[in-house]
């Protein structure tokens, strides 16, 4: 490890060297700010200006704890409006959202609108892009959402998200290339709030204290390993997985005709597990992710890490089939039914054979022409090592925790390449905000994506959106215990 | 790798630098230079005289990789009976030829080393706390064992990328760590050998 310290140290030094002594201390974080386009400034104003922005769409949200029921299992815990998922919010690209954050909930909260290419104040990250919305106070977001695509969103603060607080945000293409005739939105979970006397903060002050070697695994999960993932499949266990807010034994029916072509929408909302995704009997044809189209390509399965999302069009045949969402590597499941004839309900416990077929990799995805980066080279290339390991639960990006006075430097028109080099043992679902950059040779445009052990994720983006932008692992406890960092545009 | 590898220990030379400069500056406050309490002192120096040297990376090393490579002989012993694919049979048995002499080479070090062939905590991974990247569960051997036909290459390629990938880990860490002239040279070859089965391997799984 001490390889990986020093690498951090060096790179310390040669951002301060960089940074003149700018950057140098922190202490004085409105100099370090006056290097950077804030995100309230002009340049993030006028970016906005340039978006084709229409009508205004109204959305209230109430942050609340209160009672859920998942199907037979009522528990306490915190949602948007008494539901989880949260009650879907759908616009049309151009529109404008302008959604009221009432927020009820005993903590500070905030939204950030994952995956959208939005104005950076309204991303939503306390103590960068705004400050955090304090307990029985309201906030009001207004951005224009540009891009057409499936995308979420969730609280930035805490393990918050890790409730139920989290629901679909559809941006619907007014001139839509797809051809298909419904839509089925699935959104997957890892539960544990409210269940057993646990919630998200208390599991993560149990794992920040690190694993011990005399076995107390403060409430670490034990075997859960994954050969897709490359090893440890996650850190916590859950009691249940859900889709659409269902467990597995009270699941959710999609109900539909032989023969009807179904855009499935799939989210992965969960804290700490990766989904593997099949639909008995079926093949599926992948056509976007992340929001944006990639050349259709058919599969069993998906692979899908926290904060991604896939969509797959599917023709569906006559019967009865399982949607099942594999908790990959932990050994259980959220799944629900697919009926378009008659036939006796799957249980819980059954598992297609596609879930061991063909499982698209980043590599087999293209993206739509349209989405293609442009040819260009890489006009500043940008190295971040994922660190850290379960030992000391010292999660971070070069061997340096969170700290929202250390900032990546960027140009607006640069061409930035980011190289993600994971020198731990586990796996990281990595996320940028603000952007959506293209993944290693085929460009395949991404928000999110999955970094495998000891393996590295070179990706490119283009600086057109001036602000202050954070990257980190989307384990909500790898991102709390501190693998963040952020991106910053110089003025 | 290599080249990235060297490069990287040049700097890192030039890091202690820096951070005395960054120090004398008065910056970081503790926190934010986390790392650097354990920069300098856990580091183990091989013994000054010592041209057939080994260290305490070179031994964990050996002892680790003969266990890795076992149990990627292991996998490739079932693909002899089960893999339907005539290519991912052959690399199958490729692999196996590589990694049985390599377990007989490793072990003769640790034996002229006086160190124990045996491999700490059996060699066998703590959930979380991955000594060993790339092991397989005993639960995924068993679910390997029981797949066939196309199920089984799809497994098998999928398992034995996973497998290699922690290997080559393995094989960087001692390049940077190690001090015994031959134990780098075969971690050197098995990154190589390994990198390029990797690839091999997901152009086989690309067509399953």
């Amino acid at each position: 490890m001490q390889t990986i310290n020093r690498r951090a140290l060096l790179r310390a030094g040669l951002a301060a060297a960089a940074a003149g002594s700018l950057a140098a201390c922190g202490s004085d974080d409105k100099t370090t700010a006056a290097a950077f386009v804030p995100p309230d400034g002009d340049e993030v104003r006028e970016a906005e200006a340039r978006r084709k922005s229409g009508t205004v769409r109204e959305v209230r949200l109430t942050a609340t704890p209160g009672p859920v029921d998942l199907g037979g299992l009522t528990v306490q815990t915190w949602t948007y409006d008494g539901t989880a998922p949260g009650r879907e919010v759908r616009v049309k690209a151009g529109e404008v959202v302008r959604a009221t954050l009432v927020n009820r909930l005993p903590q500070e909260t905030s939204v950030h609108w994952h995956g959208l290419a939005l104005r950076n104040n309204a991303d939503g990250v306390p103590g960068v892009t705004q400050q955090p919305i304090t307990a029985g106070t309201e906030y009001v977001y207004e951005f224009t959402a540009p891009h057409p695509g499936t995308y979420w969103f969730h609280p930035h603060h805490g393990p918050q998200l890790d409730r139920g607080l989290y629901a679909p945000l559809v941006v619907e293409d007014p001139a839509e290339p797809l051809r298909y005739d419904d839509e089925w939105v699935v959104v997957l979970d890892d539960w544990l709030d409210g269940v057993d006397g646990r919630d998200p903060d208390t599991v993560l002050a149990q794992v920040r204290k690190g694993m011990n070697m005399s076995g107390d695994m403060g409430g670490h999960a034990m075997g859960m390993s994954s050969y897709l993932l490359g090893g440890d499949a996650g850190d916590v266990t859950y009691p249940h997985f859900l889709l659409n807010g269902r467990l597995a034994t009270a699941p959710a029916t999609y109900q539909g005709k032989p023969g009807t072509r179904v855009r499935i929408r799939l989210i992965n909302a969960a804290g700490d597990t990766a989904f593997r995704v099949a639909l008995g009997e079926h093949r599926m044809t992948v056509t976007h992710t992340d929001g944006f189209p990639v050349e259709p390509v058919d599969t069993d399965a998906l692979l899908i890490g926290m904060g991604e999302r896939y969509d797959v069009v599917v023709t569906l045949a006559g019967g009865v089939f399982p949607l099942v969402a594999a908790a990959e590597g932990k050994d259980a499941a959220a799944f629900a039914v697919v009926r378009t004839g008659s036939g006796a309900t799957p249980t819980a416990a059954v598992r297609p054979k596609e879930l061991n077929g063909r499982i698209v990799a980043y590599r087999n995805l293209t993206p739509a022409e349209p989405v293609r980066l442009s040819a260009k080279e890489a006009d500043r290339t940008i190295r971040l090592e994922l660190t850290g390991g379960m030992e000391r639960y010292d999660w971070a990006f070069n061997g340096q925790p969170y700290d929202p006075k250390r900032i990546e430097p960027v140009r607006t028109g640069e061409r930035v390449r980011v190289d993600y080099v994971n020198t731990t043992t586990m796996w990281h679902p990595i996320h940028l905000h603000g952007h959506t950059f293209a993944v290693g040779k085929t460009g395949v445009r991404k928000d999110t994506a999955i970094v495998l052990p000891g393996q590295t994720l070179s990706t490119e983006f283009d600086a057109d959106n001036p602000g202050l932008w954070m990257a980190h692992c989307h384990n909500v406890y790898h991102a709390e215990a501190g693998m963040m960092t952020l991106f910053g545009y110089r003025r | 790798m290599t080249r990235i590898t060297s490069m990287r220990r040049a700097l890192l030379t030039g890091a202690a630098a820096l951070a005395t400069i960054a120090l004398a500056a008065g910056c970081g406050d503790g926190d934010d230079m986390g790392g650097m309490n354990h920069g300098g002192s856990s580091q183990t120096s091989p013994s000054a005289s010592t041209a057939a040297a080994f260290n305490d990376a070179d031994v964990q090393f050996a002892q680790m990789m003969i266990v890795h490579h076992q149990q990627a002989v292991e996998m490739a012993t079932l693909a002899d009976t089960r893999a339907k694919d005539a290519e991912l049979k052959q690399l199958a048995t490729q692999i196996k030829a590589a990694q049985e002499p390599e377990i007989t080479t490793m072990t003769g070090w640790l034996t002229a080393w006086g160190q124990s062939t045996a491999a700490p905590d059996g060699g066998h991974n703590m959930p979380g706390m991955n000594e060993m990247p790339g092991e397989m569960s005993e639960e995924d051997m068993k679910k390997l064992e029981a797949a066939s036909g196309t199920e089984f290459d799809r497994m098998f390629v999928q398992m034995m990328v996973a497998h290699h990938n922690g290997a080559i880990q393995m094989a960087r860490d001692e390049q940077q760590k190690g001090s015994n002239t031959d134990a780098k040279a075969l971690a050197a070859a098995i990154e190589k050998t390994q990198t390029a089965e990797v690839e091999k391997l997901q152009s086989i799984l690309d067509r399953l």
